[in-house]
């Protein structure tokens, strides 16, 4: 009493089970990715900033089309090696696939890696400034007064967390606190469990005292004994601080009374973008306490010189403004030195062979350093899905792609290690499970076809 | 069950080589389509079950906001139960009065579970699993192991969604559409966001489309390639091309709302702005994001899911109902290729037609335009569907049994439900009606009145087939007539206050928007007076309606009583099936032995003739079954000339 049709086809249709199967799960998979192609021409088309092209490394990525289009072609060698049964060909075959599929997620990861480091500065003004931060970026907030607690009420999400979400971010020792009542305690588990046990109380007290239907959220107020500071990166607080504010919250509704030290970002600059600056020349980067106008000059010679060269090429044929190509000749100044002279003597043609930024190998002393003024920043983040809709979409579709690849590759790794027995007893099985996977295999790496033009080539 | 041991008999007779699964092997983690179908309706059940009940609280929230829920305080008093149901609901609701963020809570966990964890399961992958292999004759799906992990999967985003109400955020609060920016970006204060209820209504959506995707593939795959002997395409029971319809429909709306998730997913664990414009504040303060995204994307990928969805609701209806009005009218169905082609194009058409819900979004008079004109198309395959089973009524002597009592009340709600939609469909109408409580009085006369009733016929039908004894008759008219009067009073005021302006999501029902509500008319007259007569002061306006309702509510819940008792105490106490064939029906899951065991049939089936044969002039019997080649007997296989190969002779 087995299923009809496992290995051999139905005459009618012509296929087995597995591979009507595999075909409707392709149909799914296309919609899937198609949803997120879909996306990618609805964020690009409707994005009002500029969108960020050539900023990929192609070669990596090349590299990584090439070692996949192999391994298509190896599982189909291995498929069809099955069929004649030549099993050592077959098990060889298979190895390298997965070996492919192993290269293509090293190359990945090198690829998201160095995306991880670097990082982009958005100034008020819309110039873009990326580059590393060579020490993170923390915001020093000190000359604290006082601690508030926020002990949740009964329907509240945010619950006070002293010790394990603020206390990691105090500079240097954890000072002694006051209670209101005037009691000396050392802030930890023991102690803030009764902190919160007391202050339940209170509110419940209150709640039956002034005919609440709800228990309220209740603050309980400490004082350091001892002066206090703070070292915390902005994405732990509730919203950015702006330079003299006087009190912070962090997202688990404790706040801090103090004020601001010190807000500086110190960023080793490594590119200008100035496509969504409205006078490229008046931008904040020139102010002398950052870029300076040596490197001014620097941008407005290469400018001059893309544009010369633009129209020794095209002549009027083209529109520079309609060459997103161009467009970023124009307005990103690629920096590789300290100091803008040495970029000079190289000539612009230099800066602009590299164009593409390579992301990762960042040493400081190659870089202008930039200490900015927060009030000057708008938003910053490294690349990652926050800083753009393309970085976004790029990491969900490599993301995504790259579970198929893990996945596929432990299907087709789990067929040669484990299926032993079948390719002993029922070799024409094994064969229909591996034309399976195979096709999954082809459909992983016609996404990466496609992948590839669309986030590093267009 | 009782009749296990009559099963062994029949699974011996035919293979040697079969042994029995052990007792988890055999309910729990069983790979058999039929209790995988159970298990599906079951959990199905109790999820609606579940959901009526977040919606009667929502109800009297409505009707009477402000004051404490009947009995919440003594369900909250309970041991064990009691501290569950504190920690659910009661910390929202201090001394039983529902606050605006439970009412949000109860509003998209609502939706939520209906669609996606009561109707589908039910309507589709429980009845698809236990009816469909029987009716194109074959022993099992084309992939029980990943029919296995499909319910699985499904349950672990029951159970998902279900928990979410535990945690400290609660449950999701922004609809069951959870629309962008306000879903992105609503209760992102906490410390932890993997612990958010939006996390896990996002993650729980991924595994219920996982499991809708091993389930359609399978379906499909069963359908194509394992048809019994001649059973060809024309020869399949309308059921089976209705799931097999739906069956696409899953494969391939679902993906985008996938994505639709992860994309969300993205925006609030990993501050992308997928769906979030330039210069988004909150609370007075720009967000710490990007901005560049569009909330008008998420749309689009949630309504190129939610409307196929709206067919995979309803099609699962006619699919049973094209096997219940049959067998109760003794009539063939009528224009069974009409239908079969309707509900084709039904599907194709369903997927041109999602941004209807989308006209006030601002996205242009030419993207409306085109949508209202394969909206309306739309229309036209859903009334062939509707009138087939309507004229397969007319000159049939019907047989009355709670199957056909619901059967025969899903025409005229569904009709309902339909007409109403139809204004829907027009950009100036709708401009007036959207998110109003019209819409909602629409879809539920769709899906309520309509596709749960077709379930519940569909449960009368084949549980003596699933359990080998019938469900009591008197239970099932008890249960019929206080839900027929109970679906209506709650959902047609929904038209009057919805054609008032009552909006869609206010907690309070309207009791602050004095100006939309006063409104009165012969309906509100004729409901003040009603309850005027026990004493209660309702007011002779739109408001009083909420009232009507809720009563209506209660007598819906009423109504399930005996349901539960008689789907329950029937399994040991029904009475008895004296015949494989209790109702006399034509189609193949009536040739197994009741209730059919591991592997279904006890000899080769073969289908030699369409699935309706009933009342066919000259025959001493009313009707004709696929698998006999004369009255009383058997086709044997060699009766078909070339073995598998299927050509349709039409």
């Amino acid at each position: 009493m087995d299923i009809p049709y496992t290995v051999t086809a139905r005459p009618d249709t012509g296929l087995y089970n597995a591979k009507v199967g595999i075909w409707l799960f392709l149909a799914s998979e296309v919609m899937l990715f198609g949803g997120l192609f879909s996306s990618y021409i609805f964020l690009r088309v409707g994005a009002d900033y500029p969108w960020p092209v050539h900023e990929l490394g192609v070669t990596l990525g090349f590299v990584n089309t090439l070692v996949l289009i192999g391994s298509s072609v190896t599982v189909l060698l291995a498929w069809a090696s099955l069929k004649l049964r030549k099993i050592a060909q077959f098990r060889l075959y298979m190895i390298i696939t997965v070996l492919c599929a192993m290269t293509f997620m090293v190359i990945k990861s090198i690829e998201y890696r160095g995306k991880f480091a670097h990082y982009s500065v958005t100034l008020t003004d819309g110039t873009i400034l990326t580059g590393h931060l060579p020490h993170g970026y923390e915001i020093e907030f000190g000359d604290v007064k006082a601690l508030n607690l926020t002990v949740a009420g009964k329907t509240s999400a945010v619950d006070a967390d002293p010790i394990s979400y603020v206390l990691p971010y105090v500079k240097g020792d954890v000072p002694k606190f006051k209670t209101e009542s005037g009691e000396e305690i050392d802030l930890n588990a023991s102690s803030f469990a009764l902190i919160k046990a007391e202050a339940r109380a209170k509110a419940e007290a209150k709640a039956k005292a002034d005919g609440l239907k709800e228990v309220p959220q209740w603050t309980v107020k400490l004082l350091p004994t001892t002066p206090l500071t703070f070292l915390v990166p902005p994405s732990k607080l509730l919203a950015k601080p702006g330079p003299d504010a006087k009190l912070i919250s962090f997202r688990d509704g404790t706040s801090v009374e103090g004020k601001v030290i010190n807000d500086k970002m110190t960023i080793e600059v490594d590119g200008v973008d100035l496509r969504g600056t409205p006078d490229k020349e008046k931008s904040l980067a020139w102010n002398e306490h950052y870029l300076g106008s040596a490197w001014k000059n620097a941008f407005i010679e290469q400018r001059e010189h893309a544009t010369t060269e633009f129209k020794e090429k095209y002549g009027d044929s083209r529109d520079p403004n309609k060459s997103a190509t161009q467009q970023k000749h124009l307005f990103y100044l690629h920096i590789k030195s300290a100091t803008p002279e040495a970029a000079h003597a190289d000539g612009a043609h230099k800066a602009e062979a590299h164009a593409p930024a390579e992301h990762g190998d960042a040493h400081g002393s190659h870089h202008p350093e930039v200490q900015l003024e927060r009030k000057d920043v708008q938003f910053f983040s490294n690349f990652t899905p926050k800083l753009n809709s393309f970085y976004a979409i790029y990491f969900t579709l490599t993301g995504l792609h790259g579970l198929h690849v893990v996945a596929g590759a432990l299907i087709l790794a789990y067929f040669v290690i484990f299926n032993g027995k079948m390719l002993r007893e029922d070799p024409e099985r094994l064969a229909n499970r591996v034309e399976v996977g195979g096709l999954f295999w082809h459909f992983v790496d016609l996404v990466w076809i496609f992948l590839f033009p669309l986030l590093y080539l267009l | 069950m009782s009749a296990a041991a009559h099963t062994h008999d029949h699974s011996h007779d035919h293979a040697h080589d079969h042994h029995e699964p052990g007792f988890i092997g055999k309910y729990i983690f069983s790979t058999d389509h039929k209790t995988i179908g159970i298990q599906y309706a079951v959990t199905g059940l109790l999820f609606l079950l579940f959901g009526f009940f977040l919606m009667l609280m929502m109800r009297w929230s409505i009707a009477y906001p402000g004051q404490p829920v009947p009995g919440f305080d003594f369900v909250g008093k309970l041991p064990f139960i009691g501290t569950i149901f504190n920690e659910m609901f009661g910390r929202w609701a201090p001394g039983g009065v529902i606050n605006g963020e439970l009412y949000n809570m109860l509003g998209a966990m609502h939706g939520t579970i209906m669609v996606f964890l009561g109707i589908v399961p039910l309507g589709f992958a429980g009845f698809v699993n236990f009816v469909m292999p029987l009716q194109i004759g074959t022993i099992d799906m084309a992939f029980p192991r990943l029919n296995m992990w499909s319910y699985w999967l499904f349950f672990i985003s029951g159970v998902g969604m279900f928990a979410a109400f535990f945690l400290g955020t609660g449950s999701v609060q922004t609809g069951w559409t959870m629309y962008s920016p306000l879903a992105s970006t609503t209760n992102l204060a906490v410390t932890n966001v993997w612990m958010h209820g939006h996390t896990w209504w996002l993650l729980s959506m991924v595994f219920n489309i996982s499991a809708s995707l091993l389930g359609s593939v399978n379906v499909i795959t069963t359908v194509i390639n394992l048809r019994a002997k001649g059973m060809s395409w024309m020869r399949m029971p309308f059921f089976c091309w209705a799931m097999f319809i739906v069956a696409f429909l899953l494969l391939l709306a679902f993906p985008p709302l996938e994505v639709a998730a992860l994309l969300q997913f993205s925006d609030r664990v990993f501050g992308s702005s997928f769906f979030l414009p330039t210069g988004l504040m909150e609370g007075g303060q720009h967000l710490d994001i990007s901005g560049g995204g569009s909330p008008l994307l998420y749309q689009h990928l949630f309504w190129f899911l939610a409307h196929p969805e709206v067919y995979v609701l309803i099609l699962p209806a006619f699919a049973i109902l094209t096997e219940v009005i049959p067998a109760n009218t003794r009539r063939p169905l009528w224009g069974y290729k009409a239908m079969v082609y309707a509900g084709l194009t039904l599907g194709f058409l369903s997927f041109l037609v999602w941004a209807h819900h989308m006209y006030l979004t601002g996205m242009g008079t030419m993207m409306s335009t085109y949508f209202q004109i394969t909206t309306v198309l739309i229309s036209v395959p859903s009334v062939i569907l509707l009138t087939g089973l309507m004229i397969s009524l007319y000159g049939g002597s019907i047989r009355f049994n709670p199957q056909m009592l619901f059967a025969s009340a899903f025409l005229p709600m569904f009709g309902i439900g339909g007409l109403t939609g139809l204004p829907l469909a027009f950009i100036f109408i709708d401009l007036a009606l959207h998110d109003t409580y019209y819409v909602i009085g629409h879809f539920h006369y769709v899906v309520a009145p309509g596709s749960i009733f077709a379930f519940f016929a569909g449960v009368y039908h084949w549980y003596p087939k699933a359990t080998g004894r019938k469900m009591n008759d008197f239970l099932g008219r008890l249960h019929f007539w206080p839900s027929l009067v109970g679906m209506n009073l709650v959902f047609a005021p929904m038209f009057i206050q919805g054609m008032g302006g009552f909006h869609r999501r206010w907690y309070d029902g309207g009791k602050y928007f004095e100006q939309t509500s006063s409104a009165s008319n012969w309906f509100t007259e004729l409901t003040s007076g009603f309850f005027g007569i026990f004493g209660m002061d309702v007011p002779n306006n739109l408001l009083g309606l909420n009232v009507l309702m809720t009563f209506g509510a209660i007598i819906l819940m009423l109504g399930q009583v005996p349901f539960i008792l008689n789907f329950w105490l029937s399994i040991k106490g029904g009475e008895k099936v004296t015949s494989d064939n209790p109702w006399n029906c034509t189609t193949l899951e009536w040739a197994t032995p009741t209730p059919p065991p591991h592997g279904n049939f006890t000899f080769d089936i073969v289908a030699v003739r369409g699935p309706y044969e009933y009342s066919v002039p000259g025959m001493s019997q009313d009707y004709f079954p696929q698998w006999e080649s004369e009255p009383g007997k058997a086709a044997e296989p060699s009766a078909v000339p070339t073995a598998p190969v299927t050509v349709a002779h039409h």
